[in-house]
């Protein structure tokens, strides 16, 4: 590529008509004065046209017919769906894991609420392993020790 | 039917109308095609790979919502499945980094002008040399005639991305053109400005 004042990538989109405003102005006003970007504009619009000139390339069938039963035959089997279909069925899945959700957080909640009394000992024993002393040991400051069972 | 733009097409075809599907293949085999077949640089593979890019993309187009256009879709899809191509070939080439290679300037020579237009007569045999993400931008861009934007949908890059992109990859291709080059000029030592 010809000396273009380090303007490449610039003088690129511009030959792409991809700038605009202010830098498209200013492209346009330096290639005036400017034959090193003028032959670097040059070669990239030469390779433009070689592009253009490329044999067009063709499929050379027509590939819509051989495609459809292809198609048919992939939603037959069952692992796309047919185009048009009612597909809220997909959804089933995740509605019913939602559905599950709820039911076991309320099951859960109403244990919270109204659940059964500890098995065993007074209410509240369960939690004496979250005392400051747990059970068994010995008590060194009253005041932070509350009576046995009142928790 | 052939007067609908594409979305609408699809929106026919989403509700299994034949004709629909019969149209949209009618317009975008040939450029899948011949996308497919520069980018892997074989016709052969490339008619069995368009056909595997339509399927999966009308099997996909149930699922398929109007925030792209179809073409940059359909594009995306024979991209990707012509990479697989490559990848299960080994013969991808990637640009180390993003376009972080340099090339050399060469001033302004009639000679090596002529040399230029010489060798781009030969333009399918320097594509085939071409780095992969050079080549397929290249073909969007040249070949397609795709906007900056759509080039960013169907590679995942965004704009300023593309257009530097897009400059390296000509530079590329130019340097391929222009070998053997003739001595850098003394006023021709700059780099080139690769900011976007």
């Amino acid at each position: 590529m010809s000396n273009d004042c380090g303007m490449r990538v610039h003088l690129s989109a511009y030959a792409d008509g991809e700038l605009a405003g202010a830098l498209r102005a200013g492209i346009e006003a330096h290639l005036q004065d400017c034959p090193g970007c003028t032959a670097a504009l040059r070669e990239l619009e030469a390779l433009r046209g070689a592009f253009r000139a490329l044999p067009p390339l063709a499929a050379g069938v027509d590939l819509a017919p051989v495609l459809w039963p292809r198609l048919e035959r992939e939603r037959a089997a069952g692992l796309w769906p047919r185009a048009g279909a009612y597909r809220g069925w997909r959804l089933a899945p995740l509605s019913l894991a939602a559905a599950a959700t709820v039911v076991i957080g309320v099951f859960l909640g109403t244990l919270l609420v109204h659940g059964p009394a500890p098995v065993g000992g007074a209410p509240g024993a369960a939690m004496a392993l979250f005392d400051p002393v747990p059970p068994g040991g010995i008590c060194l400051a009253s005041r932070l020790c509350p009576p046995a069972g009142k928790i | 039917m052939q007067r609908l733009p594409d979305d609408e097409c699809v929106a026919l075809y989403q509700k299994g109308n034949k004709e629909a599907f019969v149209e949209l293949v009618r317009r975008y085999q040939d450029r899948v095609y011949r996308y497919i077949a520069r980018l892997i640089g074989s016709r052969e593979e490339a008619l069995e790979l368009t056909q595997e890019t339509l399927l999966k993309a009308f099997l996909g187009l149930s699922d398929w919502r109007a925030n792209a256009p179809f073409r940059a879709w359909l594009f995306q899809i024979a991209s990707n499945t012509a990479i697989d191509t490559l990848r299960r070939r080994r013969i991808v080439q990637y640009v180390p980094m993003d376009d972080e290679m340099d090339f050399e300037d060469h001033g302004t020579d009639p000679e090596r002008n002529a040399h230029i237009a010489q060798r781009l007569r030969d333009l399918e045999a320097l594509l085939a040399r071409l780095a992969h993400e050079h080549r397929e931008i290249l073909l969007l861009r040249e070949i397609e005639e795709m906007s900056y934007s759509e080039i960013g949908e169907i590679l995942g890059l965004n704009e300023g991305t593309v257009k530097s992109r897009i400059a390296r990859a000509r530079a590329a291709l130019l340097a391929l053109c222009g070998t053997p080059l003739p001595a850098a000029t003394p006023a021709s030592t700059g780099k080139w400005n690769n900011q976007q």
